[in-house]
């Protein structure tokens, strides 16, 4: 059964039932606006309620929209701490998302242990815990494809890539211990995730990397992915490039649409600016752009009229060229040593960026005409 | 007063670092949700741009402007052919209320042409005036050593009456922009008296003194544009246009100078250094390429044109100008203006207070 048959059907997700697709998300920047990364942003997570927390806008309708249309599991893997389970179970529980499978980094053990460099060595952490959660899929029997949702804030893109490799045992072991030392890891850790290598079946069950910019980041940065990660804005850009790619169909798109307009004020030109913009970036094509302009928006009654004819007025006059849609499943070898330092490179550029963002040049830069330097 | 998000619309055929500066300067506006942007122009091209910098496609799109952009860079020429295509397209947005301003780097001329033929004049407006910001010595309750100077527009002002227009539509700028309640106004002429310069300026003069509601000071020299003596200083397009050039000429010279200075003598850096505070001051007014435009004023709609070798950071400080020329209602203060200018007039209204210049 396919997605689509299954969307036509709307289907729920029901109990003992194998799932057509596993939903793998990131929490923080993906589907939260939280910053685990800084003290403040943990203090924030832990006090705020459930009702209070903040979603990034058209994620929540996404993900519940999608759980919702197919039968599927919903796999978590944060690197935020474990004493936040509790709070991040009772906020999906709130989205009427049913998630199936939570894994939450434990920095107290890396603490205990003396192992400052696991708190912030994502690579490891987080390719360990992906293979884990397939491992619990396999023991149920449930070992279908997989879409994978991340952010551009840390190394999301790498890590879905090199586990969908990994997987399909594209990357030699040798190589992959290199890497994984590379990349932060403890030699134990190591051991473990080549442990849990030999043990997941030889099968790639990646079909889409999305990797939403939430931190600055340009789409040209996942260039170097040759094709494997798809660069999007927002969740209305997702949910347009997975219909374009039959992975979901009308009612994920407008219940996302719907979220934006009415819980985060997004105006027709804006709505409008994304799907331009996802046209032109070859994530949907034109008939489907045009679609939703013409035919699925105005058909929702969550939309007002007015709404629906600007966005419609605005795209069908305004649209420019666009690109082909991107085709899907290249698998193409990555350099995942040289991309491990390129994000290391750019996260810390954008650290730096940061914290000059304010500066003034000084009188010496000025003078030597060195400012644009 | 209007209170929607602002949405500005660039030509991005014009300007000498065009396109990359403004999709740079646009994709800024977009991710700080300064205002909605909208591009004109070359869309691959502009495309290909984007994919360089983080933006927000929300706040930023992209509107085919029926031309490429040249391909050899420095093709003034070409550039100006393409904006003769691309800026109408720009105007029908801003005229049919898609966007609520236009800010455009191609060549004045060019602009003036389009824009009289695309963009209605408010009624009673013989002529729309650019203005400028000129650096001028601190005045007392303004945070800004500025004055306005109108107008810029390199064209030549016909009669007394488009420069009593141009004194009103100031005031009204100096009123709704800078917040001063009573600007103070002064014409532009060769001497103090009121006898002093060409026969508009002498009539214009006249005028003036009549103006209810107008505080205008008399006359001003080229020589005391700088002293802060007003708040606005209204001059024929021409001589704005030379005077605003002369300007920038001077203040581009004595960076120059300054850092020749600099790499010259260890002496001369050390002096430099212990002026450090005052360099930075003088640097802060008289980099001219950061102002964000000028504004055409006398228009139903917001036009702003930036300087033509702008870069990001006064493409940048378009939209911010943009923004505020839309939020607190400039285009109904300078109507407001204009319409009560129609209403008869005081003979003793005013009498100029700059030293004994009436």
């Amino acid at each position: 059964m396919s997605p689509q048959d299954s969307a036509k059907r709307g289907a729920r997700p029901r109990e003992g039932q194998v799932p057509e697709v596993v939903y793998r998300w990131d929490l923080d920047k993906t589907y939260l606006h939280t910053d685990f990364s800084t003290v403040r942003g943990l203090i924030e997570a832990a006090v705020e309620s459930a009702q209070r927390r903040r979603t990034i806008p058209g994620m929540r309708a996404l993900l519940s929209a999608l759980s919702q249309t197919f039968d599927a599991r919903v796999v978590v893997v944060s690197g935020s701490p474990t004493f936040l389970r509790q709070r991040i179970l009772a906020m999906f529980a709130l989205h009427g998302i049913r998630c199936d499978r939570l894994v939450l980094k434990d920095f107290g053990a890396a603490v205990r242990r003396g192992r400052l460099r696991s708190l912030s060595a994502q690579v490891p952490y987080k390719l360990k815990a992906h293979l884990d959660t397939r491992l619990w899929l396999a023991a149920r029997g449930e070992d279908v494809g997989e879409i994978c949702f991340g952010d551009d804030a840390e190394v999301d893109a790498l890590v879905y890539c090199l586990y969908a490799d990994v997987c399909a045992r594209r990357v030699p072991p040798a190589r992959l211990a290199r890497l994984l030392l590379q990349c932060g890891a403890y030699p134990d850790e190591v051991a473990a995730v080549m442990e849990r290598v030999s043990l997941v079946a030889e099968h790639d069950p990646v079909r889409r990397v999305f990797i939403h910019l939430e931190g600055n980041s340009p789409p040209s940065r996942y260039g170097a992915y040759r094709g494997r990660v798809t660069a999007t804005f927002n969740a209305f850009q997702i949910a347009l490039n997975l219909t374009e790619e039959g992975l979901a169909d009308e009612r994920v798109l407008t219940a996302v649409a719907e979220e934006l307009v009415q819980e985060h004020r997004v105006t027709a030109d804006g709505l409008a600016g994304s799907l331009e913009d996802a046209a032109r970036r070859g994530l949907c094509g034109l008939e489907l752009a045009q679609r939703v302009a013409v035919e699925l928006l105005p058909r929702t009654s969550a939309l007002d009229a007015g709404f629906t004819s600007i966005f419609a007025d605005r795209v069908v006059k305004r649209m420019g060229p666009v690109s082909p849609p991107v085709p899907v499943g290249s698998v193409l070898p990555l350099p995942y040593e040289n991309l491990f330092e390129a994000e290391r490179a750019f996260g810390k550029a954008r650290s730096l960026a940061r914290k000059t963002a304010e500066r003034i040049p000084g009188l010496s830069e000025f003078l030597s005409g060195d400012e644009d330097l | 007063m209007p209170h929607s998000r602002t949405t500005v619309v660039f030509d991005t055929y014009g300007g000498l670092q065009a396109p990359a500066a403004i999709v740079r300067a646009a994709a800024r506006a977009s991710r700080e949700g300064a205002a909605q942007v909208l591009l004109v122009g070359d869309v691959a091209a502009l495309q290909d741009l984007l994919g360089l910098v983080p933006y927000d496609p929300m706040r930023l799109r992209l509107v085919p402007g029926g031309a490429a952009f040249p391909r050899r860079p420095g093709d003034t020429l070409a550039q100006a052919q393409a904006a003769r295509v691309g800026l109408p397209v720009a105007l029908q947005l801003l005229v049919e209320g898609e966007a609520h301003a236009l800010v455009t780097a191609s060549p004045a001329d060019l602009v003036r042409e389009l824009v009289l033929k695309h963009v209605p004049l408010v009624p009673g407006c013989r002529a729309p005036a650019a203005v400028a910001m000129v650096p001028t010595l601190p005045r007392a309750g303004q945070d800004e050593p500025l004055a306005l100077l109108l107008d810029v527009s390199g064209r030549r002002t016909v009669d007394a009456e488009e420069l009593t227009q141009f004194a009103v539509m100031g005031a009204a700028y100096a009123r709704a922009i800078s917040g001063l309640a009573e600007p103070s106004v002064a014409l532009l002429s060769t001497g103090p008296s009121p006898l002093d310069g060409p026969p508009e300026v002498v009539a214009a003069h006249q005028k003036l003194r009549t103006i209810k509601g107008l505080r205008f000071v008399g006359n001003l020299r080229a020589t005391e544009l700088s002293r802060g003596l007003a708040d606005v200083v209204v001059a024929d397009g021409l001589v704005g246009h030379t005077v605003h050039g002369l300007l920038e000429g001077l203040a581009d010279m004595t960076v120059e100078a300054a850092r020749y200075a600099w790499k010259t003598k260890m002496t001369w850096r050390v002096g430099l250094r212990l002026l450090s505070q005052g360099v930075g001051m003088l640097r802060k007014v008289s980099e001219f390429k950061d102002y964000g435009g000028a504004p055409l004023l006398g228009l139903q709609h917001l036009v702003l044109v930036a300087n033509p070798d702008a870069g990001e950071m006064a493409f940048e400080n378009a939209v911010k100008l943009a923004t505020t020329c839309h939020r607190k209602g400039l285009l109904a203060e300078t109507a407001r203006a204009l319409q009560a200018l129609d209403t008869p007039s005081d003979p003793a209204a005013n009498s100029p207070a700059i030293g004994g210049r009436a």
